[in-house]
């Protein structure tokens, strides 16, 4: 291979989130029946709104080279809170407010156990997560929440932007600046450097614990935020107002991975996995507008992870093999 | 005493002190505590979760962090076994065992060859396999109706001399075999040093591919194990029924003392680990505590 194929094929692979997302929405668009409708264009975007803005916080996490799993019992506690604080107070922006405040909260403490405690992050945030999820099942006795005011779904609903839901539009505006919160300020470029190699950053001066733990409290609000906005649209909130749909704890990770994240930390782009949530979004979409369940999309999306973790670990596989390197001694 | 032999005596058994303090709390709430009946009972209702477990802590021990795809193994397992039930039980068990073993080495192979994030990659298996026994099924449940149907059912319900159940049996079997195994066998002792330290255990010579891929294979079979019993109690076959056994068997793995990232701990903790489980259920119901609450 050619130094110019090389150099082609890098860039390729640097954008290929772009690539597949066009590939499977011309795909879709020519075969699936009524895909490619202005109706539908809006429902894509606002499906992907939820997990759009989860996946902000679990990429940071990812970068630093950590996995939350309590990302969904967070989405559910907000998403009660959120409509707990409406139905006593009537404000949306309390309850918004106070969904992410406690979602700040949790994450804090979900740095604190794993830089201070030094418990792996694994089990810190699973027990969290089982701690969460027990809280907001005895707190509401599996019954739902609702409300009657459907100011804020009629809000979210309509479009400001033809073609593009306010919901959708929310989401890709937090996405926007956190992104170029990530490339173009300090602060964000620490959290790759954290992630990508914990000891020379210390080296750097970067307060490492600080980062990871302010990586985890991001993650706590952005998946609170998306959590409320999701309850106050939806008017009401379950038990597992987190898991409509595709586990999106396995939504997450494949549209991280597929974006290009790596699961080692240090590489990750909240840009692409804003791509990779509506590359699936749009692929599960497809797949009810061929009249398959939901039991394809189960399948299709863990098949979609399967080759997109194989996919990485064969490139890294091979890198190292060429370097000279045993790459099965070094996990 | 010194502080850190005290740490070490607490990490290595701290799961029987809970399990010590559970049983004297357990005598305190109720006089039915400390009867046959309700002892029995509580290694019934853990003996799933225990076998599960044991299979689960092979793959911990020896570093692997945890095996999140067992509960569609689970379900594949309960389907095989209703479905090869009309060959005969020998037969099926084989099957069913052997399902389990081949889900386990894909595993192993996998992870092993080319060091994918095990948390990530047995989460994808787990929904590849849940999503297609949905797609053959239909999300639509399946019930035993050829092959011996009594004898399929009495699997999960035989009780040895009318009083212990078989599932517990099979549970301690399992348990002291895989304890002898890990603790005494040239092949455990390599699970362990592949465990602590995988560079390490290459540089001495350890197949260390062979003794990860071992180890989702043993994860595998206990857990396609724990499916024929769930479809043998419950006469069905059904795509959900390992969901949830996996956070309870990884909660009894890490109560068992065995550390995520080192090759520390043993099988023995591992049942420590589970019966605290059962006896803060058993005292929760005892007490009459909601069973929200026991989501904690």
């Amino acid at each position: 291979m050619g130094k110019d194929m090389k150099k082609v094929w890098t860039s390729v692979n640097a954008c290929r989130i772009y690539i597949i997302f066009v590939l499977v929405f011309l795909f879709l668009s020519i075969f699936a029946p009524k895909f490619l409708t202005a109706y539908n264009f809006g429902t894509v975007l606002g499906t992907a709104m939820l997990n759009g803005i989860v996946v902000i916080g679990f990429t940071i996490v990812l970068i630093c080279g950590h996995l939350d799993l309590s990302t969904v019992a967070i989405i559910n506690l907000a998403g009660n809170l959120a409509i707990y604080v409406v139905q006593k107070t009537g404000s949306f922006t309390l309850g918004i407010a106070a969904a992410i405040i406690t979602g700040i909260i949790v994450g804090i403490v979900n740095g604190l156990l794993v830089t201070k405690a030094k418990i792996n992050s694994f089990i810190a945030t699973l027990g969290m997560s089982t701690l969460l999820q027990g809280l907001v099942s005895y707190s509401n006795n599996a019954a739902t929440r609702s409300i009657t005011n459907f100011a804020m779904t009629d809000f979210l609903d309509t479009k400001l932007i033809p073609l593009v839901p306010n919901r959708a539009l929310i989401a890709i505006l937090v996405v926007v600046v956190m992104e170029i919160f990530m490339n173009r300020t300090i602060i964000g470029k620490n959290f790759y450097l954290v992630g990508g190699n914990a000891e020379s950053a210390w080296y750097a001066g970067i307060n490492t614990d600080r980062y990871l733990t302010s990586a985890f409290a991001l993650n706590g609000a952005f998946a609170a935020f998306g959590g409320a906005l999701y309850a106050c649209y939806l008017a009401s909130a379950m038990a597992d107002i987190g898991s409509q749909g595709v586990s999106p704890l396995n939504m997450l990770i494949a549209a991280s991975v597929l974006g290009g994240t790596s699961l080692s930390g240090g590489k990750g782009s909240i840009l692409h996995s804003f791509f990779g949530v509506l590359t699936l979004t749009a692929l599960y979409n497809g797949l009810t507008c061929f009249k398959l369940g939901y039991e394809m999309q189960i399948f299709v999306n863990g098949l979609v992870l399967i080759a997109v973790v194989l996919m990485e670990a064969i490139s890294v596989y091979r890198k190292n093999k060429l370097l000279g390197s045993k790459s099965d001694l070094f996990a | 005493m010194k502080r850190e032999n005290l740490f070490e005596y607490i990490g290595k058994y701290g799961t029987y002190l809970i399990v010590l303090i559970l049983l004297i709390v357990g005598c305190i709430v109720s006089d039915k505590f400390l009867s046959v009946t309700n002892i029995i009972n509580i290694l019934d209702a853990v003996s799933y979760l225990g076998i599960l477990a044991s299979g689960m802590a092979l793959v911990t021990y020896c570093g692997q962090s945890v095996d999140l795809s067992t509960p569609s193994t689970i379900a594949v397992a309960s389907f095989v076994s209703i479905l090869t039930l009309k060959f005969g039980m020998v037969p099926m068990i084989i099957c069913t065992l052997l399902s389990g073993a081949l889900l386990g080495l894909l595993n192993g192979l996998v992870i092993g060859k080319f060091r994918i994030n095990t948390v990530v990659w047995t989460l994808a298996m787990s929904f590849v396999f849940a999503g297609l026994i949905r797609v053959i099924f239909g999300s639509a449940n399946i019930y035993v109706t050829e092959g011996n149907v009594t004898a399929f059912e009495q699997i999960s319900r035989y009780r040895l001399f009318g009083t212990v159940p078989l599932v517990v049996v099979v549970m301690l079997a399992i348990m002291i075999l895989l304890h002898i195994f890990i603790s005494r066998s040239r092949i455990g002792r390599q699970f362990k040093l592949v465990g602590c330290s995988e560079e390490v255990a290459k540089y001495s010579g350890i197949n260390v591919l062979g003794i990860i891929t071992l180890s989702f294979v043993g994860s595998g079979m206990a857990a396609a194990l724990t499916g024929i019993f769930i479809a043998s109690l419950s006469k069905a076959a059904c795509y959900n029924y390992g969901s949830g056994y996996e956070f309870r068997a990884i909660t009894a793995v890490v109560l068992s003392g065995m550390v995520l990232d080192e090759g520390r701990g043993s099988i023995a903790g591992v049942l420590g680990g589970v019966l605290a489980i059962g006896l803060l259920n058993n005292i929760m119901t005892l007490i009459g505590l909601n069973s929200f609450c026991r989501m904690w």
